[in-house]
């Protein structure tokens, strides 16, 4: 089940609502949200479920006693043995075992039944993130006392951010989970939350899957494209890619509100940075925060600087997905951050609209190893260079990507919310308008739209 | 919000509240309105004018809309001469395949609908006094065994086609098929009503006057011409054809015999009527095994029977037309023009009562 799915807008969420809010006593809705979130998920895969109920499971009983938690390391390897090696056999052991596959033939690597069929499990690199993030703030003594386990479950496998994040810290929302016995939601929380979710289905089913439906035919036949073509494609996946993941961050935002609890933000607005480095603060905020916490700073941070930055982005690069191509665009950025920082005083003299052009074509052009394999790439790059073929969009193609492109950089969703809960009456019946308007025109396409693109991480 | 004062507090709690109702009384106001515009012809009548984009868009449309679209054009205009009515197995002809020239005739077929909703487009014509003065039905070629529920005219009229049904059922001693029938029309009911308030439907509807709101139909799909027929499609596969006896077969006579007679009814003798069964591709082996071929001999037999009782021209599906034929033919079921059109136009000169 999807955020962008019918059955979830109109069957699963109002039920979880109802659920949530008429259970008496109060102190069980943390247990009915849970087991929610867990029948959401069950939509994965009942198996899935299970994995991640077992891996909730293992983690809080390993780092429960309190005493014997703190600094050590034993238990911290052992707490996160179980849901790393999930990630590892689901994810990665194929992309591993590749090596040994091309050695011994393909007739040969049948033998390996144990890695054929394997399903990846929606959203394991988030909640192996969130697992890993609280064993070690145990092992640190960030979290002196253990929560109860509702909370720690609660916390794991909260629905809105299960599949496709923001990756929460426990001690991002500890207090909102403490306060969601008490919590009745005030007209400005429902207002917030309308937004956000109007806001992200705008984003991905009118813009993020638009743009993707007006580019596909283009990016079918990359060796064909004219240099036109290949821009198109180039800044077409980034619009879709930005939208898409932009959009579900906002419906998870919204989706968490309805509960009272508060996500941090995801996005700020990444396609105006004006470096590299800057688009990594702005870009998936929550993953780049957890990748310097808990591996950056403790390989020695900006002491090895270029050798960290290396390892960090080729990790993140692999933290997007099992292929040498998300390697290699995560060393590609790493390169961009590292060159960026060699040539920082140049670069931080020259004017502001040449820093964030180079910054948003680099980081578009990453985007095409997201896109294709290295084939596909090397094609987008030969016809970006007249080397293609002659297939080019016409004038009227550009339409969505013009609309995207004005919507990016113009159009700032979290001010807007702000604005709207701040309107008073007459202006407030107009933004009411609006967010109708909108919603009505989202949930038409709902039928024609597709999965997000971060699910499958 | 700001939380300085209790004053304050409310202000933004009231925006809040005017936020969420303005919220949802304009999304219901909105869908409702998308859901009205069933059948609505906004922008005017897409058959005055030679919009080949737009007659294109038509495509998209369920089944419901097109057929208003289609009496809509038929209000605008003087009574046709000559009409046809069916579903994509006759929609292909124009009027200059029957030797007619435009203005006289119009196509008023509706692709996926059945003879049932044939007979309920010559009612709603007749009840605008625009009944033609010859009427032109094609019947799915009994090997189709086709017994569509009809999606037009509007919920009461469809409640009053129903009612008919099991009146008529039960009145004819059938109460086993009239339950049958009950079930079924509520099932086809709930099917219409699910289409009404479909997302793609809605956005179909918008799709005529709004472009790229939806995708445009595939590049085989014809535009539709302004005499209301459109060109086959070119890419459908030639498959083969293999025949079953579906469920709803066992309401074909009954329903065959109370269309006939809604059609009598309606015309009223006032207007000539043609019923011809619709074309195979010659080559098409129809199984004769499990008395399938045999069931189609009896009904066959049947439709023509009621068509003598009731005095309209009819003109059951003849045996293989020459090999020349099969190769004009894309598909099993839909006659080229060049096949159906001369056919017609010989029904139309001869003015006989077939046997």
């Amino acid at each position: 089940m999807i955020f962008n799915d019918l059955g979830f807008l109109f069957v699963f969420l109002p039920l979880v609502l109802i659920a949530v809010y008429v259970t008496f006593p109060a102190e069980a809705r943390v247990w009915v949200l849970l087991a929610g979130s867990l029948i959401f998920y069950c939509f994965s895969g009942v198996i899935h479920a299970g994995l991640l109920l077992l891996c909730i499971l293992w983690v809080y009983w390993i780092t429960a006693p309190p005493a014997v938690m703190q600094g050590n390391w034993v238990r911290l390897v052992l707490a996160i043995l179980l849901p790393v090696a999930s990630l590892l056999y689901f994810k990665y052991a194929n992309f591993l075992l590749s090596p040994i596959r091309l050695l011994i033939g393909a007739e040969e690597s049948r033998h390996f039944s144990l890695l054929r069929d394997v399903v990846l499990p929606a959203g394991i690199s988030f909640f192996t993130f969130q697992l890993v993030s609280f064993a070690i703030d145990r092992f640190r003594g960030t979290i002196p006392e253990q929560p109860r386990f509702k909370h720690f479950a609660l916390y794991v496998s909260f629905f809105p951010h299960l599949v496709a994040g923001p990756i929460l810290r426990y001690e991002d929302i500890r207090e909102q989970l403490l306060r969601l016995e008490r919590f009745v939601p005030a007209s400005s929380d429902l207002v917030v939350a309308c937004g956000y979710i109007v806001f992200g289905l705008f984003s991905k089913v009118l813009i993020a899957d638009i743009v993707a439906g007006e580019i596909a035919p283009f990016v079918a036949t990359p060796v064909l494209l004219t240099p036109s073509g290949a821009i198109y494609v180039v800044l077409g996946y980034s619009f879709q890619i930005y939208f898409d993941f932009y959009g579900y961050s906002l419906i998870a935002i919204g989706l968490a509100r309805l509960f009272g609890i508060g996500f941090p933000a995801n996005f700020l607005r990444p396609y105006e940075s004006l470096s590299p480095r800057e688009f990594w603060r702005r870009w998936h905020v929550t993953l780049s925060s957890w990748i310097r916490d808990y591996l950056y700073l403790p390989l020695g941070g900006n002491q090895r600087y270029v050798r960290n930055i290396v390892i960090v982005f080729a990790a993140c690069g692999l933290w997007h997905g099992a292929g040498w191509n998300f390697v290699v665009w995560g060393l590609l950025h790493g390169g961009m951050v590292i060159g960026y920082q060699l040539l920082r005083r140049h670069w931080d003299r020259w004017p502001r609209l040449i820093q964030w052009a180079l910054t948003f074509t680099l980081v578009s052009l990453g985007w095409t190893l997201f896109l294709y394999d290295f084939q596909g790439a090397a094609d987008i790059i030969r016809a970006l260079f007249g080397a293609g073929g002659s297939l080019g969009p016409d004038i009227i193609d550009w339409w969505s990507l013009a609309i995207a492109g004005v919507v990016c950089f113009t159009v700032n969703f979290e001010r807007l919310i702000a604005r709207i809960e701040k309107a008073s009456r007459y202006p407030a019946a107009l933004w009411g308008a609006l967010l109708a308007s909108l919603a009505v025109g989202a949930v038409m396409f709902l039928d024609k739209t597709s999965s997000f693109i971060y699910f499958r991480f | 919000m700001s939380r300085d004062t209790l004053g304050e507090r409310k202000t933004a709690s009231a925006g809040g509240r005017t936020v969420l109702g303005a919220f949802f009384i304009a999304s219901v106001l909105l869908l409702g309105l998308l859901a009205t515009l069933r059948g609505m012809p906004l922008g005017g009548d897409p058959f005055a004018r030679n919009d080949t984009l737009r007659l294109l868009r038509l495509n998209n449309l369920p089944g419901f809309d097109l057929a208003a679209l289609r009496l809509f054009h038929a209000r605008q205009m003087p009574v046709f001469d000559v009409a046809v009515f069916g579903n994509s197995h006759a929609i292909q002809i124009a009027a200059e395949d029957i030797g007619l020239r435009s203005g006289t005739f119009f196509n008023f077929a509706v692709p996926g609908s059945s003879f049932r909703q044939s007979v309920n487009m010559v009612a709603a014509l007749d009840s605008i006094n625009k009944r033609p003065a010859t009427i032109v039905i094609s019947l799915d070629n009994l090997a189709l065994n086709h017994v569509a529920a009809p999606e037009f005219p509007g919920f009461m009229g469809r409640l009053k086609t129903i009612a008919g049904d099991l009146f008529w059922l039960l009145s004819h001693g059938q109460p086993k098929l009239a339950a049958y029938a009950l079930v079924n029309s509520a099932r086809a009911e709930w099917r219409t009503m699910r289409e009404t308030a479909s997302f793609s439907a809605l956005r179909a509807r918008a799709s005529v006057w709004i472009p790229r709101t939806v995708a445009s139909p595939r590049p085989w799909v014809r535009a539709f011409r302004p005499d209301g027929s459109r060109e086959l499609e070119s890419a459908v596969e030639r498959k083969q054809f293999s025949l079953a006896v579906q469920p709803l077969f066992v309401l074909w006579r009954p329903y065959l015999a109370r269309d006939f007679d809604r059609l009598e009814r309606t015309v009223n003798g006032q207007s000539r009527v043609v019923i011809y069964e619709s074309l195979l591709a010659p080559d098409i082996e129809i199984d004769a095994t499990s008395g399938t071929a045999a069931a189609i001999e009896h009904l066959r037999g049947y439709f023509l029977s009621l068509c003598e009782k009731h005095g309209f021209e009819c003109y059951g599906a003849p045996g293989a037309t020459s090999r020349h034929d099969v190769a004009q033919w894309s598909d099993c079921c839909h006659a080229p023009p060049a096949v159906l059109g001369p056919r017609i136009e010989a029904m139309l000169r001869n003015r006989r009562q077939p046997s």
